[in-house]
């Protein structure tokens, strides 16, 4: 076990340092798919505002009214481009969840891995991360499901009160309650996650079931969680802020550069949290398959199995 | 024995407290014809949300002619089953999705019952109303009743209708009724149509009308239970408490062709004075708890559009305006005579500018539809729409061009762009002529009566220029106020302000659907030598060349501007009659841009971005920025989404 005397979130910093390189990989990707689904609204949207004095409107600030003007236009088509930036979505979803079983086995292994192994780990994994992900989506959905009602019933009750402040404040402190449930239910299934790359077992139901007893008792790793979603959503909040108030208009390339820093820093986060579950993991539960760093050849009968020390 | 002291008490103190509230009433001379007079004195039950009432109804025939008909507006009837109204406003729901009325609760219902209809001098008439529906014949429809006097009513003289009835407020909905404590008496009473080019005027309630009346004078008594904040059309002139926990207001107003009312216990009571050409004005604004921190900002925007209207089109002559916040966005953006209901939320921040937006439209109703009483069912635009240009002359000046409706570092909109923007979704369908309840949709309704008559009498300011435009406005108001003027009536002012036939202009604009569309389809140069193999660099002359398409069927002459790039300019002038007109210059210059309408003041043209071209490509930088958000937003998605992986 790794970073005993550490705390969490020191040794997933640790544990995400030694796997930064993918983390980086991630965003260049999501970067390169957004460049790609906005490619071809830049060939559109030059055809129409190069050519126009009226574009100018759209530089120097935002008129609203010209950017109304301007998605109406036939030639411009923003609801094709729609699903472009979201069929990349969908393949950026996939290509993190790829990587995501190389990046966990080498968190649980502490160390770089020879990128074959890290491969094969991350093609081993793929499509048990998957059903892991399918179940995450219908918890989710429940969650937000049960919330919404709730939301609905408080929107009912208060729909006459005078002080619609509290009403607000109501709703906001339920909002608030959704985002930590959503980020417990993220907690287990990233437990989930954990163990069945961790083991290697078939099974991703059972991996879901001991993800959540674990996550039933793992105050410090919510703690952590909940410390690094805080992080990232001041992250994002501070940035849009400067963006906003810092960043002039017509300044392109300065606004390219706070929200991919934004963007960069979201995503590092999110990785620093699975790395947190997996020190957690490894210092909850012991490693049943320990992590083979250099493949070695296989023996020509099979040898008996070592036996566990407890 | 202290029941009896305390109801006498009560009645001193009360009696003290009218004496003291009593604004000395508007006794200057009639404003208006003062066709009716209003006496009505309503009981208003918290608890049920409904009103009893008996109204005293005076009314005077200066038609010329003997009136033996007389047809009463019941607007709460609206709020039934198998009304106009709610089939009109479902079968606009299912039209675009997002209609008023799409499901159908029992607090939706409304209603007005009238249990007495007395004539005096001719008796009971109560079995003799009939609900009549002039519009549709939907059997269904008891928004309009109309009774037959036995005698007919002489030139000249005044009936008296003596009216007992009963409203259940609906929740609110088309800005009247309640919502919690809150409540709007909007079209809350039986009232008389408009005798109008010699036939009664009294159309029924549809889901894209408003209303028409005559002007009078109201004297109302209002019931209501003691904690209620009150506020009302005209004055308040007297306040008695009574013993059962109620107290009774006294409203008086003068020249106005409704009345309107508002209560709740929570209001928050803001007053200011504006200090007019005739005289103070009283602005009384009742904000609910939760926006009370905006009460100073709506009195601010009230009284800077209030000096605004003073100085460009004319006096505000009653002595109050109430605003009211109301509880319940549905009763919110109402105009009513010296009554307006705002729109704001509490957390309205200062760069979005919708409930001065809110507030300036509402007063300047005050005028196009308060004084200058054009007839909303038939011809709404010259009320909501005229309002709509004035709103935008007013936010213009106080906001500036671009930033009266948002005006935030990154993100700004105007209110005539916000206008033009809600008339180009529907520019080819209706003209603005229309009754309203005949419009293909409630889109077009809106686009064509707000957006698109804001956008033509903008449009018109580059014909005949913009002081000369005011001065026809401010004609209009002297010249029609407390009248109910035509659209007719309208176009002649402007002509004979502008001293010129416009009838080219309104034949397209205003009786017309024609779209207005100019392009410069073309923009080149080449050199005159081409032929050449090798050109003069130093000495060179070019061929430029423009052509500007009239793509819409809408003729307006433009102005059409050239730019070069040794810094000169030509501005040449084109009639539009043709389809398309072309412009060569040979010069030692080349072409750098060229631009229809280069001052901005086609607001009726549907595309902006082709009324110019660039020679060659300019700076990608819009593209680029777009470009960048988009791809910005197209990354949040992808993590969006992953971090469900």
């Amino acid at each position: 076990m790794a970073h005993t005397n550490k705390s969490l979130l020191s040794s997933g910093a640790t544990s995400f340092g030694v796997s930064k390189r993918y983390v980086i990989w991630l965003y260049v990707v999501g970067l390169v798919l957004g460049i790609g689904s906005s490619a071809g609204l830049f060939a559109r949207l030059g055809d129409v505002l190069d050519r126009s004095l009226y574009s100018d409107r759209l530089m120097h600030g935002f008129d609203l009214a010209t950017f109304m003007g301007l998605i109406e236009k036939p030639e411009v088509s923003l609801g094709s481009h729609t699903l472009i930036s979201l069929l990349c979505a969908a393949v950026f979803f996939f290509f993190e969840i790829f990587l995501a079983g190389g990046i966990l086995a080498e968190y649980l292994a502490d160390a770089r891995m020879e990128r074959t192994q890290f491969y094969s780990r991350c093609g081993e994994n793929f499509w048990k991360l998957i059903r892991i992900a399918i179940l995450f989506f219908i918890a989710a959905a429940i969650v937000m499901g049960i919330v919404r009602g709730i939301r609905f019933g408080i929107g009912s009750a208060t729909e006459n009160w005078k002080n619609e402040q509290a009403a607000f404040a109501l709703q906001c402190i339920v909002v608030v309650l959704e985002g930590l449930a959503l980020l417990w239910l993220r907690m287990w299934f990233d437990l989930a996650q954990t163990e069945t790359v961790s083991t290697s077992a078939r099974r991703v139901r059972s991996a879901v079931g001991h993800g959540f007893r674990s996550a039933c008792r793992a105050g410090a790793l919510y703690a952590s969680y909940l410390l690094l979603g805080i992080v990232a959503l001041a992250v994002l909040v501070l940035g849009g802020w400067f963006w906003w108030s810092v960043v002039p208009a017509a300044a392109t390339v300065l606004s390219f550069v706070v929200w991919q820093v934004i963007l960069f820093v979201t995503l590092a986060l999110r990785w620093w949290q699975r790395a947190v579950v997996v020190a957690w993991y490894e210092r909850s539960i012991p490693v049943t398959e320990p992590v083979v760093l250099h493949a070695e050849p296989l023996p020509q009968t099979p040898a008996p199995l070592p036996e566990m020390n407890s | 024995m202290k029941s009896s002291v305390s109801t006498v008490t009560m009645l001193v103190v009360g009696a003290f407290c009218g004496i003291l509230s009593a604004q000395p009433a508007a006794s200057h001379a009639p404003l208006s014809q003062r066709v009716v007079h209003y006496q009505i004195n309503a009981h208003y039950n918290a608890q049920q949300h409904s009103l009893d009432a008996s109204e005293v109804l005076t009314y005077r025939n200066l038609t010329g002619q003997p009136l033996s008909v007389f047809p009463f507006h019941l607007y709460l009837n609206a709020f039934q089953p198998q009304s106009t109204w709610i089939t009109e406003a479902h079968s606009h729901s299912g039209q675009n999705g997002r209609g008023t009325i799409n499901d159908w609760k029992p607090e939706d219902y409304g209603s007005i019952a009238i249990s007495k209809f007395e004539v005096a001098g001719q008796g009971d008439l109560t079995s003799k109303l009939q609900f009549v529906s002039p519009d549709d014949g939907n059997p269904n429809d008891k928004t309009v009743a109309q009774v037959q006097l036995p005698k007919p009513l002489a030139p000249g003289e005044s009936v008296e209708f003596r009216i007992q009835f009963h409203d259940q407020f609906p929740e609110v909905i088309q800005r009247t009724g309640y919502k919690g404590s809150f409540i709007m008496g909007g079209q809350w009473f039986p009232k008389v149509g408009v005798w109008w080019h010699g036939a009664w005027n009294c159309h029924q309630f549809h889901a894209n009308t408003e209303f028409f009346a005559d002007f009078g004078v109201y004297d109302v008594k209002l019931t209501v239970p003691a904690n209620e904040v009150v506020g009302a059309t005209g004055l308040q002139t007297a306040s008695i408490d009574n013993p059962n926990g109620t107290k009774t207001l006294t409203f008086h107003a003068e020249d106005v062709h409704d009345f309107a009312w508002t209560a709740d216990p929570a209001y928050k009571v803001f007053e200011d004075t504006y200090n007019g050409s005739a005289g103070p004005v009283k602005i009384r604004t009742l904000m609910q708890p939760a926006n009370a921190a905006q009460g100073p900002r709506e009195n601010s925007i009230v009284k800077r559009t209030m000096a605004l209207f003073d100085k460009w089109y004319g006096t505000y002559p009653y002595p109050q305006l109430t605003v009211v916040d109301p509880a319940a966005a549905g009763a919110g953006g109402m105009e009513y005579p010296t009554l307006i209901t705002a729109g704001t939320v509490w957390y309205a921040p200062k760069s979005v500018l919708l409930p001065e937006v809110v507030t300036e439209h509402e007063f300047g109703h005050q005028y196009w539809y308060g004084m200058v009483a054009t007839n909303e069912f038939e011809e709404a635009w010259l009320d909501e729409g005229i309002n709509s240009y004035t709103e935008v002359k007013v936010l213009d000046a106080l906001y500036g061009k671009y930033h009266s409706v948002i005006n935030g570092k990154h993100v700004t909109l105007g209110e005539r762009e916000e206008q033009r923007e809600g008339y180009k979704q529907t520019a080819s369908f209706d003209p603005m002529t229309r009754k309203a309840w005949q419009f293909v949709s409630d889109n077009s309704y809106g686009g064509v009566t707000y957006g698109k008559t804001a956008s033509v009498l903008l449009t018109l300011e580059s014909v005949i220029g913009e002081e000369t435009m005011q001065r026809a406005i401010h004609t209009w108001f002297e010249r029609y106020r407390f009248t109910h003027p035509t659209g007719t009536d309208f176009m002649k002012t402007v002509q004979e302000v502008a001293g010129q036939d416009l009838s080219w202009y309104f034949d397209q604009a205003i009786t017309g659907t024609a779209v207005l569309d100019y392009e410069i389809s073309s923009a080149n140069y080449w050199p005159v030598d081409w032929y050449k193999e090798k050109h003069d660099e130093k000495d060179a002359a070019f061929h430029n060349e423009i052509t500007v398409h009239r793509k819409g069927n809408f003729v307006l002459p433009v102005e059409v501007e050239m730019k070069f790039d040794d810094g000169s300019k030509v501005r040449e002038h084109w009639d539009g009659k043709d389809r398309w007109v072309r412009y060569r210059y040979d010069k030692k210059a080349k072409l750098v841009s060229a631009e229809v309408d280069p001052n901005h003041k086609v607001w009726l043209d549907v595309d902006f971005f082709n009324n110019s071209k660039r020679a060659e490509p300019g700076s990608p930088a819009a593209t680029l920025k777009l470009s960048n958000y988009w791809l910005t937003f197209t990354e949040f998605l992808e993590q969006m989404l992953a971090w469900g992986a």
